[in-house]
């Protein structure tokens, strides 16, 4: 049977979302239908307003609503110390922690031949800018422990050594495949704490 | 340790079994289609948390079913019972459940052969099962290089410039010197096995097998350093020919009878024997490493066997803590083992007589 068309598009809408079959799809457009009007609407406005408001921090390029984003603009966060993640949810995850006082760069995404992803499709240029720019002076790279997590943190090795700047990575205490955000706060400080010379 | 009381449950073609295993020799008589193979498949991976070669998630999960799982009470050294159990859910998200200790398993199948009359991948997975089961940390590891290999086949096509793709090459030299590491070290705990048990077989011929390293020539090169030199010292050439020439993923065993290649110049009869001898030394390997014997699990090798040969397997069946299960078409002579029969029809198992 073919639903309404208001009803097989939110399905269909639903369905590209990452993770999300159409099975599970169908689920959420019913369950979306059968909660109250008012609902329905916050989370639509939330949507458009997240898109429309959110962008890059210039810097870091972490998401933010303003740029600089505010731990770039914080003068307490050290300026000299660089910690190079992979997304922006890793940044949430090193900040439950409440010990790193340095800043971030997010790649958005780790290099990968097979996904047609090389060196410039993530933000490896702009950190060679920001480097340049002088103030740096470590790069913490916490790329993931999947293979191109560590491919991506041994390409930044070869790329940034030569500018004479120290570059570490975090320890591999981490569980294979394990991503920062699905790690706990003790185990991700005693990552940082232990990092090595890359 | 032995397994009793096996359930098996969306198997390939098996709907619901229950199997009650004894610590001796187990027999499953049946026609073929009809399952028994399907079950030693589900014991195999009860026992060791592993598919044999060949078969992965998608090929096990009954075809209208969303999960498997197979389940068993294990029995320890210290004659406590654990409960073993694994399981599969598909979906949009699979699931998996491991429980309880592995149990180091020996199977001889029809395919054995081809150990010694197949292709390189053939001998690879000889020596990657037995180097998965001694060493935990293995299959993880091959899994990563088999990746960077991957990862690298395609910069190559591509042309991707250095330094992006040489990081993928670097993951190929430290892992792959990790998997020849261990690869080797499990080749010399079989060797002297193997020789021996085909001396045992065939007093006339001698066997001699040698570990060839993917794309390498001359000695053995094990050491990281080295094989990093090495891979890079050949880069070149690969990104020439675009395709990664360097590395375990060509790894082979050469084996030769009488100082001829066993895969060509060898008969039929002579590559039994020889695959029979490289199967009976992982069951030593294993009762050395573990300190216990090894489950056996015997698919349908009985018809192929000749009388000495199967004088040889009769003999490890019947000591008196090792645990058995084969599978035939019909009930044949064990000699002095007494074995405890099933019968399987369309997936049912019924004991038998
Ligand atoms: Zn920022």
């Amino acid at each position: 049977m073919l639903y309404p068309a208001p009803i097989q598009d939110l399905v269909n809408e639903l369905a590209k979302l990452p993770g999300v079959g159409p099975k599970t799809a169908q689920r959420l457009a019913f369950f979306l239908l059968n909660r109250p009007q008012g609902e329905a609407e916050l989370l639509a406005s939330a949507i458009v307003n997240a898109r429309r408001r959110i962008r890059y921090c210039a810097t870091c390029f972490n998401f933010t609503d303003q740029d600089p984003c505010v731990i770039c603009k914080n003068p307490n966060r050290d300026s000299g110390l660089i910690m190079v993640v992979e997304y922006p949810k890793d940044v949430v995850a090193m900040e439950k922690t409440h010990e790193f006082r340095g800043r971030y760069h997010v790649l958005h995404g780790t290099i990968s031949p097979m996904d047609g992803i090389g060196p410039d499709e993530i933000k490896t240029r702009e950190l060679l800018a920001r480097i340049k720019t002088g103030t740096v002076r470590e790069l913490v790279v916490a790329t993931g422990s999947s293979l191109e997590g560590e491919a991506t943190a041994l390409y930044l090795g070869r790329l940034i050594k030569p500018l004479g700047i120290r570059i570490t990575r975090i320890a591999r205490g981490l569980p294979m495949g394990g991503d920062l955000d699905y790690t706990d706060e003790v185990t991700l400080l005693k990552a940082f704490e232990g990092r090595q010379e890359l | 340790m032995w397994l009793r009381r096996l359930r098996i449950r969306h198997f390939r073609n098996i709907e619901d079994a229950e199997i009650d295993l004894v610590r001796g020799v187990n027999v499953w008589i049946g026609d073929n289609g009809h399952g028994k193979t399907s079950a030693l498949q589900a014991l195999h991976v009860l026992a060791e948390h592993r598919y044999p070669p060949g078969i992965g998630d998608m090929d096990v999960v009954q075809w209208n079913a969303p999960w498997m799982e197979v389940r068993a009470v294990m029995v320890t050294a210290e004659d406590t019972e654990v409960v073993s159990r694994y399981g599969v859910a598909l979906g949009e998200s699979r699931r998996r459940v491991r429980e309880g200790p592995i149990l180091p398993a020996v199977w001889f199948g029809p395919a054995d052969l081809s150990t010694v009359k197949g292709g390189p991948g053939e001998r690879r997975d000889f020596l990657s099962q037995v180097a998965a089961t001694l060493y935990p940390r293995y299959s993880p590891l091959l899994r990563r290089l088999e990746r960077a290999v991957m990862q690298k086949n395609r910069g190559l096509r591509e042309h991707w410039p250095s330094p992006a793709l040489d990081s993928f090459n670097e993951i190929v030299a430290t892992t792959g010197a990790t998997v020849w590491q261990l690869r080797k070290a499990t080749l010399d705990r079989l060797l002297p096995h193997i020789y021996a048990i085909h001396r045992q077989l065939s007093e006339t011929s001698s066997l001699a097998i040698q570990f060839q390293q993917g794309g390498m020539e001359g000695d053995l090169v094990l050491e990281a350093e080295e094989v990093r030199r090495r891979l890079n010292a050949r880069f070149g050439e690969e990104r020439q020919r675009m395709v990664s020439l360097v590395g375990p993923h060509r790894d082979d065993l050469g084996v030769e009878l009488d100082q001829h290649s066993a895969r060509t110049y060898a008969s039929q009869g002579q590559q039994r024997t020889i695959a029979l001898a490289m199967k009976l030394a992982i069951y030593h390997v294993y009762e050395e490493f573990f300190q216990a014997p090894p489950l056996v699990m015997l698919d349908d090798v009985f018809s192929e066997l000749d009388g000495r040969r199967r004088a040889l397997i009769l003999e490890y069946m019947a000591r008196h803590d090792q645990q058995t299960v084969i599978t035939d078409t019909e009930p044949r002579d064990l000699g002095t083992c007494h074995p405890t029969f099933y019968r399987v029809v369309q997936g049912v198992f019924q004991p038998w007589p």
